[in-house]
């Protein structure tokens, strides 16, 4: 269990927090936008940023230990895999700074790497490693030390689409295979729904709502969160609403819009409409410039 | 970097350094612009480094004598490298070496010239740092030494002092490489002479300096030595011509220059057969070298190039005047009047005749010449 | 073929055309005196004094370049740019003015007595060339690592450290093997920096004194030999020079790249 109390960090121009944040599940998702501070409250938790506020693991404050004593491996984006080693090397390297014993760390290196389906790699360098590949051999360097919690920054973003849903259930797993918590940041909205325990979403700096997945994608409280889970926003005077795509029906109703343009998609044609002067999608049919009769279904309340 | 950028750099850089040439031009030639009808070509004298101070103050005595004569930036450089530089610009009116040989191994090979005429003579000096207490000792006995009567034995005494306290001490001594720098072999020259003169031994001061190779400091040149001086590491400069010690020391503070006897500074032509009783040899760069050791003599010629031959004769007659003679001896060069001629006499100009005669005239000086 | 990869080519000829001229011209001019210039004893010397001068220069360069480097690629501080400036100033200032320098500042002055003391003999002697040349030379090594290690991912040392690596054992074992190849650069450059110096020597170790013997560095040897003794000599000794240079620049890439075979 983590819990973050007031913590705050300057970097640069930016200011991260104040992020209050209790993390009690096995798989928490931080999702927001790019240059929200994902990255950099993961940096924070492994203490690989200098921050103000207290870091509680465990039960433990470890706001004043060095990253190598922490417990909390981070994986960054881009995996940051030595290639100046083989992969064996690679999975070896947690255990060696730890003074594990030769044969031992041969011994758990292997292990991992069968479990993760890296075996055959390991005297490979990770420069002629597919990006599944690399992520794997991140993955197994990391958990090759058992650590407490596992940081991952946009572990799927290199990935190609046809591998991303292997790659999902295989982090999904890790808590349970493991014993490990896991922290995933990321910007997609479906990794968030799909992988996460809870979701926290992260804007600004800051955490500016969490829950379980389901409460945030259904009934997001703020305009923002709304925004990230794909929801469309209205003002209007009475306070904001959140409406999807597929709840603004056309054809009858009460409002009328006019068609602003018209793009494919996959699930049909989708219309861009004009409505109280603002713009809204709806999947539909129409000709640029006509009107059509709307109406708006599931409206979410939202704060603005 | 951005290409707009690097473009703009350069474009200023040229722009800056041609404009402050063009600028510095024109100031320079301010003076004798408005006369350039009557002298376009330019009178450029190229002499010797250790002729710079003497032949500066000439040519500033010159100009105000000849203000309608352009008379060009003066080059001061080693005199082998004039002579060959000479060669290949044939820009000079007048060529002033430091030697005899210089001209006419380089020039006269050229037919660039066939006769130097000797005008002066310099003479080895030692500078000495007075903010050591060597330095200071070596001084203080040079000016008791200066009171006796020379070849007396108070004298003798005091020289053999002077010299034991340079070369016989832990004192750091600074020459000239005898490959780079005429004054290299002519300090090795003096030495022995010293060494001859003193303790009737050439070998003996030689030895205890250029054996020792902690003893002496040698750079290419005996400026670099008083740069080094200036900074505390060496106590005595051996390679010193007493035409450029005089105005150096003026510029160091806390040096002086100490004057030879006759019969080691190579500054005497009467000498020039007592010089000849030693010779410097130098092993460098896998050859060893010997160099006769002969008077500090400075020659100089009018090429057959030159631009501006009627500016040079000129210069020549101011040379040999008495202001001018006043000038060279005022910069540690004793004048030879007349003009001693090596080579062809007939060649050289007429309004120099009466200042000169031929080598056939004086045999005496002849060892002192190729 | 195109009219600009044309002239993409031609000045590319031209330039390389350039470089070799003269080079070639020497070891032409050179090359029948070649084996008589690797008989003379002295000469021999002289190219192991450089040698000797060059290789602890390197050394110097190396061991203090790797930490400056990191510092000016990784860290953000406020005298930056004047720093960045001050490590320039051996490339900008005539090397006759940074032998001066040396002088000034390790025989002279400040520190020069202490050094005197303690027996550290600066003008003509080993420790004095070695600083100099050091000193002229040290910025290309730090320049190379520089941006060897600014091309670097950050990530790696954050992710060693996660992985329980402590700070120097982070840079020790990500770091310095990551840009291993800089770090040769950065050596070979320097050596060579030191190898062509002549301008600083002139002033701070005209020859080096080995027990009773003087011995000229290679620069310096050779400059005799033009004004001393003419073109031919100096041709002989130039050309030697540069056939050896370029066979200890092989030799050193040879080696380095066989030590990199262990590694790729």
């Amino acid at each position: 269990m983590l819990e973050l109390r007031d913590v705050r960090a300057k970097i640069g121009e930016f200011q991260l927090g104040p992020v209050d944040l209790l993390d009690d599940v096995d798989y928490l998702v931080i999702m927001g936008p790019n240059g929200a501070g994902k990255t950099s409250l993961l940096k924070v938790v492994a203490g690989l940023l200098k921050a103000e506020g207290v870091v509680v693991l465990d039960g433990v404050d470890i706001s004043k230990l060095p990253p190598e004593r922490r417990n909390v491996v981070y994986v960054p984006q881009s995996y940051a895999l030595f290639d100046h080693m083989t992969v064996f090397s690679n999975i070896e390297f947690g255990l060696r700074m730890r003074g594990v014993p030769r044969n031992e760390r041969r011994k758990t290196v292997v292990e991992v790497a069968r479990r993760l389906g890296v075996e055959d790699l390991l005297s490979r360098r990770p420069s002629q490693l597919s990006a599944g590949q690399r992520q794997r051999v991140a993955l197994a360097r990391a958990l090759a030390i058992r650590p407490r919690l596992l940081l991952l920054d946009e572990p799927m973003a290199s990935l190609d689409p046809d591998i991303r849903e292997a790659a999902s259930s295989l982090l999904r797993g890790l808590p349970s295979e493991y014993g490990t918590s896991v922290i995933h940041v990321t910007h997609d909205r479906e990794e968030a729904y799909s992988l996460g325990d809870k979701v926290a979403v992260m804007y600004e700096g800051k955490i500016i709502e969490a829950g379980r997945p389901e409460e945030i994608f259904r009934r997001p409280r703020s305009a923002v969160t709304a925004k990230m889970v794909g929801l469309q926003v209205l003002r209007m005077e009475d306070g904001c609403f959140g409406v999807r795509p597929e709840d603004v029906v056309v054809g009858s109703g009460p409002l009328k819009a006019r068609v602003l343009g018209v793009v494919r998609s996959l699930r049909g044609n989708k219309a861009l409409l004009e409505i109280f002067g603002q713009q809204l999608w709806a999947y539909v049919d129409g000709e640029v410039g006509r009107y059509v009769d709307v109406e708006l279904r599931e409206l979410v309340p939202l704060e603005c | 970097m951005d290409l707009k950028g690097l473009v703009l750099g350069l474009v200023i850089g040229l722009v800056l350094g041609f404009g402050v040439l063009y600028g510095l031009s024109r100031t320079n030639g301010a003076s004798t612009t408005t006369a350039s009808t009557t002298a376009s070509r330019i009178f450029s004298v190229g002499a010797a480094g250790t002729l710079k101070f003497a032949f500066g103050k000439l040519l500033e005595i010159y100009s105000q004598l000849y203000p309608s004569v352009s008379v060009g930036q003066p080059l001061f450089e080693g005199s082998g490298k004039l002579a060959q530089d000479e060669v290949a610009s044939k820009q000079f009116s007048l060529v002033a070496a430091a030697d005899t040989a210089t001209i006419p191994n380089v020039l006269f090979k050229n037919n660039l010239a066939d006769y130097e005429i000797a005008f002066g003579v310099t003479q080895m000096a030692i500078i000495v740092d007075l903010n050591t207490t060597v330095g200071r000792e070596v001084y203080d006995l040079w000016k008791q030494a200066q009171q006796y009567q020379p070849l007396s034995v108070q004298w003798n005494a005091t020289w053999s002092e002077i010299f034991k306290a340079i070369a016989l001490s832990s004192a750091k001594v600074g020459v000239s490489d005898p490959f780079t720098d005429p004054s290299g072999y002519q300090a090795i020259c003096m030495i022995k002479l010293a060494g001859l003169t003193f303790f009737n031994n050439a070998s003996l001061l030689y030895d205890a300096i250029y054996g020792n190779p902690s003893k002496y400091v040698m750079r290419t040149t005996e400026v670099d030595l008083l740069s080094l001086m200036a900074s505390g590491q060496i106590d005595f400069v051996l390679s010193a011509y007493l035409s450029n010690a005089i105005p150096q020391v003026q510029e160091y503070k806390g040096l002086a220059y100490i004057t030879l006897p006759p019969q080691v500074n190579l500054g005497s032509l009467d000498y020039a057969s007592y010089y000849h009783s030693v010779n410097a040899t130098w092993t460098e760069a896998g050859r060893t070298k010997t160099f006769a050791c002969n008077p500090v003599i400075y020659t100089f010629t009018v090429p057959k190039t030159a631009p501006n031959p009627e500016a040079a004769v000129e210069f020549a007659l101011l040379l040999f005047s008495p202001e001018g003679q006043d000038v060279l001896r005022s910069y540690g060069i004793q004048p030879i009047s007349p003009g001693v001629v090596y080579g062809n006499y007939s060649d050289v100009p007429a309004p120099l005749k009466p200042f000169t005669v031929p080598l056939s005239q004086v045999p005496q000086y002849a060892p002192a010449f190729p | 073929m195109s009219l600009f990869k044309a002239s993409a080519i031609s000045v590319f000829s031209l330039t390389v055309g350039f470089f070799l001229y003269p080079l070639l011209l020497l070891m032409y001019l050179g090359w029948g005196s070649l084996a008589s210039a690797f008989a003379t004893r002295s000469f021999l010397q002289s190219l192991g004094i450089t040698v000797a001068i060059s290789t602890l220069a390197s050394a110097v360069a190396v061991a203090s370049g790797i930490p400056t480097a990191y510092v000016l690629a990784r860290y953000e501080f406020k005298l930056k740019p004047l720093v960045d400036a001050v490590l320039d100033i051996p490339i900008v200032v005539p090397h006759t003015v940074v032998g001066l320098m040396v002088v000034l500042a390790f025989a002279s002055y400040g520190l020069g007595p202490a050094l005197g003391e303690l027996g550290v003999q600066i003008i003509d002697a080993l420790p004095g060339a070695v600083i100099a040349v050091s000193y002229l030379s040290a910025t290309y090594a730090i320049r190379t690592i520089e941006s060897a290690v600014r091309l670097l991912d950050p990530e790696l040392e954050n992710a060693a450290r996660s992985l329980g690596a402590s700070p120097f054992r982070a840079f020790a074992e990500v770091v310095l093997p990551s840009i291993r190849g800089a770090v040769l650069d950065g050596a070979l450059l320097s050596w060579a920096r030191s190898v062509s110096e002549a301008g600083a020597l002139l002033v701070v170790a005209y020859y080096v004194i080995l027990g009773n013997s003087s011995i000229y560095p290679a620069s310096i040897y050779i400059y005799q030999a033009y004004i001393g003794l003419g073109i031919n000599e100096a041709i002989k000794y130039s050309a030697a020079l540069v056939l050896f240079v370029l066979a200890a620049f092989l030799a050193f890439r040879v080696a380095a790249s066989r030590v990199g075979a262990k590694r790729r």
